[in-house]
């Protein structure tokens, strides 16, 4: 059996090389993106032959579909969906092979140099797990052992939502054409699936504690859905005025920043969780996150459709 | 490309009925019969959404159904 396992291996990795090379090479932009979003979801099997179900799931629905998502929607706006007019300069291109050659080149070093069994911190990690108040070593580690990171994470994240929307609000064309979209079958199926991404994002939230799940993973998914249910045409988070859409943005920062308040008043340390309620803390915190996340994602799109400043009053 | 889209639609229910037989119990079962009903439902509606704002595109918004 050993065997089929190393044959599928050995073909997914070679069809992530052939992927990249075809989405790099091929001349029309759209195909490009479409190879792509095939390389995402082949990058999600990778990470699923590699034992890491999390990522994998956040593979599928950040770099394969909203990463897909977003870059159909910049080509829409460059050059009608053709490729580049020009080829890079000659030095240019030598200057990316040698740079891509040399950090393969380490690279490949690196892993020669790594033991043929490589404990990591794996063993460590689950020997502290019964101190946590949850059940799965990768949702302890986010939320527990390195809560600090997952709090500059909402940050990083709040910081590019923040971005994106003073970008798009210089642009005077809204990136959705609403018009287009009064289409039956589209909502017809939209009104299937935006119920049963409900039910699944709310499932991986709550699984994150005992599974491979999570507030990313879940906040993503239900903004996907958001999406979808935008790209219908039915106007759910651009209806939202933006004097309760910024607070629900920053409720990922907010909800550490409250936590953090709250254990340093009653004289705990800066993210130590409480042992009674450590998990109906850690999921409504995961809860927050996925709420903020989700919103961003949305935001990603129709950030130039929504209206930043409330509306002028008139003289 | 005819034989190319059957692996979405009709080669995935094949696959979820092999992978059926081999499931621990009904809910896997479930679960996968509801990933190929999703998956073919999401083929058929791109497919159509393609067709439909292709036409769109080159006889404009208002063309006759």
């Amino acid at each position: 059996m050993l065997g089929l396992e190393l044959v599928f291996d050995v073909a997914v990795a070679v069809l992530l090389v052939v992927l990249a090379l075809t989405s790099l090479y091929t001349p029309n932009l759209f195909t490009s993106i479409a190879f792509f979003i095939a390389f995402g979801l082949v990058m999600a099997l990778a990470w699923v032959r590699l034992q890491a179900p999390d990522l994998a799931l956040a593979e599928a629905a950040i770099g394969a579909g909203l990463t897909g998502v977003l870059l159909l929607d910049a080509a829409r706006e460059i050059s009608g969906g053709r490729g580049a007019e020009r080829a890079p300069r000659r030095m240019v291109r030598l200057t990316s092979l040698l740079v891509a050659t040399l950090v393969g080149v380490a690279l490949i070093a690196a892993l020669l140099e790594v033991p043929e069994r490589a404990a990591g911190l794996a063993s460590a990690v689950r020997e502290a797990l019964p101190s946590t108040a949850v059940d799965h070593e990768v949702t302890a580690v986010l939320l527990d052992f390195r809560a600090l990171d997952t709090w500059l994470e909402t940050v990083v994240l709040l910081l590019a939502v923040i971005t994106i929307l003073v970008v798009h609000a210089h642009q005077h064309t809204p990136f959705i054409p609403w018009q287009l979209s009064a289409s039956p079958i589209l909502l017809g199926l939209v009104g299937l699936l935006a119920p049963l991404v409900l039910v699944f994002a709310g499932y991986l939230l709550w699984a994150g504690t005992h599974a491979p799940g999570g507030a990313f993973q879940a906040g993503v998914l239900l903004g996907a859905g958001g999406i979808l249910l935008e790209l219908a045409g039915v106007r759910t988070v651009s209806r939202i005025p933006w004097r309760a859409l910024r607070w629900l943005l920053s409720l990922g920062v907010a909800g550490f920043v409250l936590l953090s308040g709250a254990l340093l008043l009653v004289g705990r340390g800066l993210l130590a969780l409480p042992d009674a309620g450590g998990r109906a803390t850690i999921i409504a915190l995961e809860a927050a996150i996925a709420v903020a996340v989700a919103l961003t994602v949305v935001c990603l799109m129709v950030g130039s459709n929504l209206r930043l400043e409330p509306p002028e009053q008139e003289p | 490309m005819h034989a190319l889209t059957k692996a979405d639609g009709l080669g995935l229910g094949l696959i979820v009925l092999g992978l059926a037989l081999q499931a621990a119990s009904p809910v896997v079962i479930g679960k996968l019969v509801l990933t190929w009903i999703v998956a073919a439902l999401s083929g058929s509606v791109a497919c159509y959404l393609m067709a439909h704002f292709e036409r769109e595109r080159s006889e404009g918004p208002h063309a006759r159904p």
